[in-house]
């Protein structure tokens, strides 16, 4: 700093190793300034992230009569699908079968993505753990799911076994009102 | 700013008076005269080609911003309406549009101009990196102009590219919602991606002056690569103006041909079909790509079968070019004197071009169909997952082992001491092979061989092996790219071609065919009444040069019953429609539109023979090709056979099967009902793509915008 050659030849410079009361406002200013620099850019950046009103928008309900069985239904939450899926038994045994398979990416078993009580029905976000496209009904290798933008295969629990995404299909939080009314977020 | 005097004489006493205040008039003619290596050759015209892009893209831009409605509801309505109803909205927009992949198309030459001749060496690196910083910044204003129309190809490419930042393991995902501004791309998206993509060509223009005066402060390079010795200065440079300025003139005029030829005869073949299909966050489109620019690097992402690895190297790409002056080992610029070098770099050209093809293909598709190969780790070795692979690995040996390698151990040809002196006669000078004239004289055998240490390989044969290679894969391309889906039948249409026109009584059955049978299903948001009274539209009479006036097309209108509010009760009342009307929606909204019909809202038909590849032969072949489907394909109930149909299987026609018969279209009153209908339906879906559409004989001249409807996207 230009002032302390000023100060240099006097008992307080640098070659001390003592700061002065001019280091101390410096530093002190400094300080105040960074702060008030990230005080004044926060807001500039937090206006980005979710407004009140598109929170606002965080839960629905559904009526899950309205799938058929071995069918699903899409329906958008927080702007992206879900998927409502009506399992048949067959589907079912399948997954459970693969409950403990070696090739599954993230092991989950089944059990673990649906609620008690309603085992056919499996509530999963629609989109593709990769980069976020919707995954295809009822295509791919594992008679689940398969993304067509990068070739993910998701068995019918959702679990991805095959391709480039890296987890499974995910499970929103959601909650049974009745035996046929879910609330999903 | 640069090192020559100045030579500016101000004349007049206002400039005398300017000069000593603010010598901006001095500055101009500084650099008008700005000394130049005389011996530039037209590689060096595309910074004057790329200014002159910029500068289109910022007026243009800052036109269409004045028409464009950054809403999701909206935008795109807002660019259709630009196509259709702002005055040459449709050639402003076809110029935004294009001109982003002229532009890309001049800095890659740009780019691979300054690779060759090594202009990113001491003392050029600052411009060298400052251009590659224009480059990413170019990268990011295309990827967020691209989301702006709101088509399915904007959202998806949204949702993906998006999705790339999510990848950061930890931090990813609440960065990724910052910048989305939500859970989801939405309105908060569309919205900062508009803002946004206003400021980066500004930043990217705030680059552009620095990355001038790092050039003039440095001086150009040159084909020979040597530094103008001083004592030469005078025999060697010449005046920017008005040597360069009547080159780099010459060399834009070729450029704005190649321009105009895209603009005005195939404006959407750059583009993608899909596009035109208003976004659907619950539907991906079968196959999303890039646009091309952005394929090489969108196949390095896809190479990597780790999700942030992919992320990693797509950007390492791109960042490894910034560290290329200190990659590179040798002093010699020019790869004119670097043989071996020179071979690296013509495979690099090739494996670049592979990466963009590949970018554009499907992974897991074979490169060789039909050829058996064994699965390596995740693919078979026959797939584009693979060659992807290969490309990728050349890509970055190239860069970070063969650079600094080749540097260190190849043996350059002599460099000349002056860039006169290749030029100059005398058949004794060691770069005389390299003069074109020379032809009589052999080649010398540094030129045709390359020497890795002791292994010697002939350039030639490499050369020609990279090109068979590069030759297969194109020619293995067609094979690909129908999909699943049959390839359409050429409809022979009389609008087809340059020279081509509409037949007015084709469009005005086609009218009544979609009046009275499509229209029961099908809306088409975009048309308006009017639009039927348009120049060379179906009801377009000479006499009527506004189409509101029209009688025949009044009385077109007042057939049709649209919702309104009874302007004194405030009740929802139905009343006549008028010319400024849209065409009546035959369902009140897409959700009623889609309860009515299986689950599945009847397309919009508006711009229907943009939104599908080869539009009018699309329609023509997908209204003609219901037929009996193959033994043992289970169809659903509702669900009809037609192979032209992506997925092969389309509920057409729900519920009366009747109306589909076997081969052909619909059952329909006469004059329809005849082979030719469905060609009658294709006519008008193709015209209502763009309304107001000219005689095609003119495009230059009234109304090119003929040429914008269903030409193949894929072309």
């Amino acid at each position: 700093m230009t002032e302390s050659v000023v100060h240099s030849e006097g008992s307080h410079g640098p070659e001390s190793g003592d700061p002065n009361r001019r280091d101390f406002i410096h530093i002190a200013a400094g300080a105040a300034a960074v702060g008030a620099g990230v005080m004044v850019a926060w807001p500039l950046i937090n206006q980005m992230n979710p407004a009140a009103d598109t929170l606002a928008l965080a839960s629905i309900e559904f009526d899950l009569t309205k799938v058929q069985e071995g069918q699903q239904v899409v329906i958008k939450w927080q702007g992206k699908p879900v998927f409502v899926r009506y399992r048949t038994p067959a589907e079912l045994q399948r997954v459970i079968a693969d409950d403990h398979a070696p090739d599954l990416k993230q092991p989950q078993t089944d059990a673990e993505r649906t609620k008690p009580g309603h085992e056919p029905y499996l509530v999963v976000i629609g989109s593709c753990t990769h980069l976020g496209c919707v995954p295809t009904f009822g295509a791919g290798d594992y008679g689940g799911w398969f993304c067509p933008c990068h070739g993910s295969h998701y068995d019918a629990s959702g679990r991805i076994r095959k391709g480039p995404a890296p987890l499974n299909l995910v499970v929103p939080d959601y909650e049974y009102l009745s035996d046929t009314r879910v609330k999903i977020g | 700013m640069s090192d020559h005097e100045s030579t500016y004489v101000p004349k007049t006493g206002v400039e005398k008076w300017l000069d000593s205040r603010l010598p901006i008039i001095r500055f101009g003619a500084d650099y008008m005269s700005l000394p130049t290596p005389k011996n530039l050759n037209y590689w060096w015209t595309f910074g004057g080609i790329l200014a002159l892009c910029l500068m289109t893209q910022i007026v243009t831009g800052i036109v269409l911003a004045m028409h464009y409605t950054p809403n999701v509801d909206l935008a795109f309505a807002s660019v259709e309406r630009i196509m259709r109803d702002v005055n040459g909205g449709w050639l402003i927009r076809y110029v935004h549009a294009n001109g982003a992949s002229m532009f890309f198309i001049a800095v890659y030459l740009h780019m691979l101009r300054g690779l060759y001749y090594g202009s990113y060496k001491a003392p050029r690196e600052m411009i060298w990196i400052i251009g590659c910083v224009i480059f990413f910044l170019m990268i990011a204003t295309a990827f967020l102009g691209y989301v702006l129309p709101w088509g399915q190809m904007s959202f998806w490419g949204a949702e993906v590219i998006t999705n790339l930042i999510g990848a950061i393991p930890g931090i990813g995902e609440p960065i990724l919602i910052w910048l989305r501004g939500g859970p989801a791309i939405d309105n908060a998206t569309l919205n900062r991606f508009f803002s946004l993509h206003y400021l980066l060509p500004f930043a990217i223009l705030g680059c552009v002056v620095l990355h001038l005066w790092a050039l003039h402060h440095a001086g150009q390079n040159n084909p020979v690569g040597i530094l103008i010795p001083k004592d030469r200065a005078k025999k060697d440079l010449v005046p920017f103006h008005p040597y360069f300025t009547v080159k780099d003139g010459f060399a834009i005029i070729l450029f704005l041909i190649l321009f105009a030829l895209f603009v005005f005869f195939m404006p959407n073949a750059l583009g993608h079909a899909d596009n035109y299909i208003p976004a659907n966050p619950l539907q991906t489109p079968a196959h999303i790509v890039p646009e091309w620019y952005m394929l090489p690097f969108y196949a390095i992402l896809r190479a990597i079968p780790d999700k942030f690895g992919g992320v990693v190297a797509m950007f390492s790409a791109i960042g490894v070019l910034f560290v290329l002056p200190w990659l590179d080992t040798s002093k010699v610029r020019s790869m004119r004197y670097r043989p071996t070098m020179r071979t690296f770099f013509l495979i690099f050209l090739a494996v670049g071009l592979g990466l963009g093809w590949c970018g554009g293909q499907l992974p897991d598709a074979p490169v060789w169909p039909g050829m058996p190969s064994p699965v390596i780790f995740d693919g078979a070795l026959n797939s584009y997952l693979w060659l992807t692979r290969l490309l990728t690995l050349y890509y970055f040996v190239f860069f970070l082992v063969i650079m600094p390698l080749v540097g260190l151990k190849e043996t350059p040809l002599p460099i000349p001491a002056t860039i006169s002196e290749p030029v100059l006669p005398g058949p004794d000078a060691p770069w005389a092979p390299l003069r074109r004239p020379c032809r009589r004289r052999p080649r010398r055998r540094a030129e045709r061989v390359m020497m890795i240490g002791k292994l010697t390989v002939s350039t030639t044969k490499i050369i020609a092996a990279a090109a068979v290679a590069l030759g297969l894969a194109v020619s293995a391309a067609p094979a690909l790219a129908a999909g699943g889906a049959a390839h359409p039948r050429s409809g022979g249409f009389s609008f087809e071609g340059p020279f081509g026109v509409y037949d007015q009584g084709q469009l005005q059955r086609g009218y009544k065919v979609y009046h009275e049978v499509c229209a029961a299903c099908h809306s088409m948001n975009l048309m308006h009444y009017r639009n039927l009274g348009d120049a060379h539209g179906p009801f377009w009479n000479p006499k009527y040069p506004n189409p509101n006036d029209n009688p025949v097309v009044k009385a077109l209108a007042a057939e049709n019953q649209v919702p309104d509010i009874d302007s004194e009760t405030g009740e929802a009342i139905m009343r006549d429609a008028t010319p400024a009307d849209k065409f009546r929606q035959p369902y009140p909204n897409a959700t009623a539109a889609a309860a009515g019909n299986g689950g599945a809202a009847p397309p919009d038909l508006s711009v229907m023979a943009k939104a599908r590849h080869d539009g009018a032969n699309y329609i023509y072949s997908l209204l003609s090709g219901y037929r009996a489907a193959p033994a043992g394909l289970q169809i659903r109930e509702g669900q009809h056979y037609n192979p032209y149909m992506a997925g092969d299987l389309t509920p057409f026609w729900t519920g009366d099967h009747d109306h589909v018969p076997e081969g052909g279209f619909i059952a329909m009153p006469p004059p329809c009902r005849t082979a030719r209908s469905p060609m009658t339906t294709a006519r008008p879906r193709r015209w209502t793509s763009t309304p107001r559409t000219s005689r095609p004989s003119s495009p230059g001249r009234r109304n090119p915008r003929w040429s914008s409807a269903s030409r193949p996207a894929s072309a």
